[in-house]
């Protein structure tokens, strides 16, 4: 079903790389036998066909532009993104989940009432203006990390993330703010239960309350959240790997789009969909484990 | 009891936002490491780099060429991302700048705008004036080590013969039906160029253009010339292709057995040299990340970022605001569908839209500020050997809207919707459509403003029925004069999206000028002609000439703007 919709959604969409590829002082003749080496004059089923056909096979088609196979062009894109993805994912768990509960503990105090409006800021703001705020802040005037220069984990751990810090923070802020909000309502409505005052009576630490008690129930939101932003990252990774230059999956799709590289364009989008549908599928199976009541 | 509760409560949190802080610090840390690499790198930069050319004139170019050191990474800002390496293919900025460093042609243009020798030694023509006998440079070598000769030369031609433009018009216009007749190879180091009437064109026909014959290997000249050649480029050029990283950078090595020509370096032809160690384009596509890459020395060169950014580096003593040759904002009328084309007053209704234009205020909204725009009513360069200003007055800049608004009410087009076509990420066509909007509402005409993004724009332009106007920019063409003009030349006068109508022939009588003629006096004569011709059929909307921004590192010395004749125009910088 993703594939058909992609399909005719790229095949519906405006734009022909035929005239791109052309150029100005193209005739009428050069134009139709790039059409015609594209395959573009087949019928739209044929299309389709023929792409569903190599698709089974694994095969997600040639570029038209760099006549080159695109799990080959795919390929060395996938470490940034895939990076990218897992340090913010991390990162803004932490920060979410921390400052959720800090505001949770805190309820009703100043503390939390700033926090929550760091948090409704975080999310207020948009990712483009604090990725060129950062740029200028933490680059350009104080030249702690550099505005471009992915370096691959391959070149170190360290060098690694410290190219990559600029980028994991925007994301990681821009993420964490939601999450954080949703751990301090989720902690909150499960501190008013029955069973946390049990908890306190029978003498546990606010601790043990904090951590065994609360936090595993209101768990279940929070892992929805996660997940939820985890699809918004696949088209935030758009913004920020154009904004940082980062040579990763994002900025390919963006590249293409332009381009109306139509087969890297389907391509791209069979991966989010495939990533998001095993990102569902893992937050379906932590349920199962978070709440042990839960069977499928 | 409670205090330490709190305490371990406390402590949990603390130790989660500890987590983070370590990520910081140890980036923090690395930070100094990276920085003192930059700064060590820097210093070898400024010790062993001087540049390639020179600063204002060819003499002092060649002083400066003389002094000049050798060694250093030059790291150039890409705009566009690299899709292929064949120039042949496609005229994509990000991959012509393989041409500049790896491949070479015949011939280039010199620094007065005449055409020098490259891959070319020497050359004869017959006394009729029909067969050009060219011979080529003994001992260059391929990247590879393939000695050129003619078959590669021939074999690159056949490729290019249909998409490089003043080729394709010397071939059809002047000379046999058969490209086998037209070039013919004499031996690996000669072939000639045969013709059946005399032109002026031959050595532009092999020199730069769009889709330049640029020589390379029989793996790249045996394909179809509309099907991109896979792999990485091999050349003759000073440099030779080193590494490819796709989305990120790609970067080019001096090449040894390098085989230079004979003749002094002047303009793009004659000698080259590698002067750095190694030359990367980096792809950088936000122009913000650009300017800021190049501030905190991350790169060299930048290239194209919008006006708003130019204050940030006037500010920033370590950046210089490099020269460059002027762009062309044009405004394309269709010429297949009413009104342009009206046989009665589609002229007229040109005409209207020209006078009552406000190109000021158009170029201004293109460009930005007064120092970044240049008035310029002739259709070619201000500046250069074509200019001419023959029928401009009261229709360049006239803002005549009363009497345009006349002529459209008269001509019973008022009310007519004209579609125009609004790129909305191309300030420069943006910006002008903008104004136009504003002026064709002015004079009588209904506008539907179709916001769209270039590519679309690109496609909807070959379709005849979905357009009336839009608005584009083009390059030089001074060498060859209004027959290479981009948008209505010779070489246009079969390409899809113009199909301007020469009705009484005049504009195909000048062209036969331009192309046989070899008199300067009886060229320039049909220049002011052709000049008058233009604004009297309003064939186009000359909006006027505007500025890219490039920038570069203070410890670059002696960049220029492309060479090829142009004046320079430092007078428009800091």
């Amino acid at each position: 079903m993703v594939g058909i919709i992609t399909f005719t959604l790229v095949y519906v969409g405006p734009g022909d790389p035929a005239a791109i590829i052309a150029g100005d002082e193209a005739t009428p003749e050069i134009l139709e036998e790039i059409r015609e080496d594209l395959g573009f004059n087949r019928p739209f089923p044929v299309q389709m066909g023929d792409w569903f056909w190599k698709l089974l096979q694994g095969d997600l088609g040639t570029s038209y532009f760099s006549r080159r196979e695109i799990t080959e062009l795919i390929t060395p894109r996938l470490q940034p993104t895939l990076s990218l993805g897992f340090q913010v994912v991390v990162l803004s768990t932490l920060i979410g989940i921390s400052t959720g509960m800090l505001a949770a503990w805190k309820a009703g105090s100043r503390l939390d009432r700033n926090l929550m409006i760091l948090a409704v800021l975080g999310f207020a703001t948009p990712g483009f203006w604090l990725a060129f705020l950062t740029i200028w802040v933490f680059a350009v005037n104080l030249g702690w990390f550099p505005v471009i220069g992915y370096k691959p984990i391959q070149d170190g751990l360290i060098p690694h993330l410290h190219s990559m810090f600029l980028p994991v923070m925007v994301n990681s802020i821009l993420a964490s703010a939601f999450i954080s909000r949703i751990t301090r309502s989720a902690m909150l409505e499960v501190l008013r239960e029955d069973y946390i005052r049990t908890a306190r009576a029978k003498g546990a630490s606010e601790f043990s309350v904090f951590i065994r008690h609360a936090f595993r129930p209101s768990a279940i939101p929070v892992a929805t959240v996660i997940g939820a932003s985890i699809a918004g990252l696949a088209t935030g990774f758009v913004l920020t790997e154009t904004i940082f230059a980062i040579p990763g999956l994002g900025r390919m799709l963006v590249d293409s789009i332009v381009r109306r590289d139509y087969p890297i364009i389907q391509a791209l989008l069979m991966v989010v969909a495939t990533v998001l549908i095993a990102v569902n599928l893992i937050v379906d199976i932590l349920y199962a484990y978070i709440d042990p009541r839960i069977r499928y | 009891m409670r205090l330490p509760q709190r305490l371990r409560m406390i402590s949990f949190i603390v130790l989660s936002l500890a987590t983070l802080l370590v990520v910081a610090c140890a980036s923090e840390k690395e930070t100094v490491t990276v920085v003192q690499t930059v700064v060590s790198e820097k210093v070898v930069e400024v010790e062993k780099v001087v540049v390639a050319t020179a600063t204002t004139t060819a003499e002092e170019r060649a002083a400066a060429a003389v002094n000049a050191k050798k060694g250093g990474h030059l790291r150039i800002s890409s705009v566009g991302s690299v899709q292929s390496f064949d120039p042949l293919w496609t005229t994509a900025s990000s991959t012509g700048n393989v041409s500049s460093l790896i491949l070479e042609a015949l011939f280039a243009y010199k620094e007065d705008n005449t055409i020098g020798k490259m891959l070319v030694d020497d050359w004869t023509v017959s006394s009729d004036g029909l067969k050009w006998t060219f011979k080529i440079r003994d001992g260059v070598e391929f990247h590879n080590g393939t000695l050129l000769t003619t078959d590669q030369v021939i074999g690159t031609l056949r490729r290019q013969s249909e998409r490089a433009p003043v080729f394709k018009l010397v071939w059809e216009r002047f000379g046999p039906a058969s490209f086998d007749e037209f070039i013919t190879k004499e031996n690996d180091l000669e072939f000639s160029l045969n013709l059946t009437s005399q032109t002026g064109l031959v050595l532009d026909a092999l020199g730069p253009q769009n889709f330049t014959p640029q020589m390379v290997l029989s793996s790249w000249y045996t394909l179809p010339a509309t099907e991109s050649a896979p792999g990485t480029p091999i050349g003759t050029g000073p440099y030779r292709f080193e590494s490819w990283t796709p989305g990120d950078r790609w970067s080019a090595i001096p090449f040894a057995n390098y085989s230079p020509s004979p003749e002094k370096s002047d303009g793009e032809a004659g000698a080259h040299t590698a002067y750095f160690d190694r030359v990367s384009y980096i792809e950088i596509p936000d122009q913000s990340t650009r300017v800021a890459a190049l501030q905190t020395d991350a790169v060299d060169l930048v290239q194209e970022f919008s006006q708003d950014l130019i204050d940030r580096l006037k500010a920033d003593s370590n950046v210089q605001l490099i020269a460059n040759p002027p762009l062309r904002l044009l405004g394309h009328f269709n010429y297949q569908i009413p009104p342009f084309n009206d046989p009665e007053h589609g002229r007229d209704l040109r005409r209207a839209v020209v006078m009552a234009y406000n190109n000021e205020k158009a170029l201004l909204a293109a460009a930005g500020t007064p120092d970044r725009i240049n008035l310029c009513a002739s259709l070619m360069e201000c500046g250069s050997a074509w200019e001419s200003n023959a029928g401009s007055e009261n229709m360049y800049n006239a803002q005549r809207v009363e009497d345009a608004k006349k002529i459209v009410k008269d001509a019973g087009y008022e009310g007519y919707t004209i579609r125009l076509m609004d790129p909305a990420d191309r300030q420069p066509a943006h910006g002008a459509a903008q104004v136009t909007r504003e002026v064709l509402e002015d004079i009588g005409f209904n506008v539907d403003l179709r916001v769209m993004d270039w590519a679309t724009m690109v496609q909807d332009r070959a379709t005849v029925d979905r357009w009336e106007f839009f608005h584009t920019w083009s390059g030089r063409s001074v060498r060859i004069g209004p027959i290479g003009h981009l948008r209505f030349g010779e070489l246009q006068y079969d390409a899809w999206f113009n199909k301007y109508t020469d009705t009484d022939g005049t504009q195909r009588k000048l062209f036969d000028v331009f192309s046989s003629e070899t008199d300067e006096a009886k060229i320039k004569a049909a220049m002011e002609e052709f000049q008058q011709y233009f604004y009297d059929d309003a064939i186009f909307l000359q909006v006027g000439e505007f500025f890219s921004n490039w920038a570069a590192s203070n410890d670059i010395d002696g960049l220029h703007g492309n060479p090829g004749g142009q004046k320079p125009y430092d007078k428009f910088f800091k």
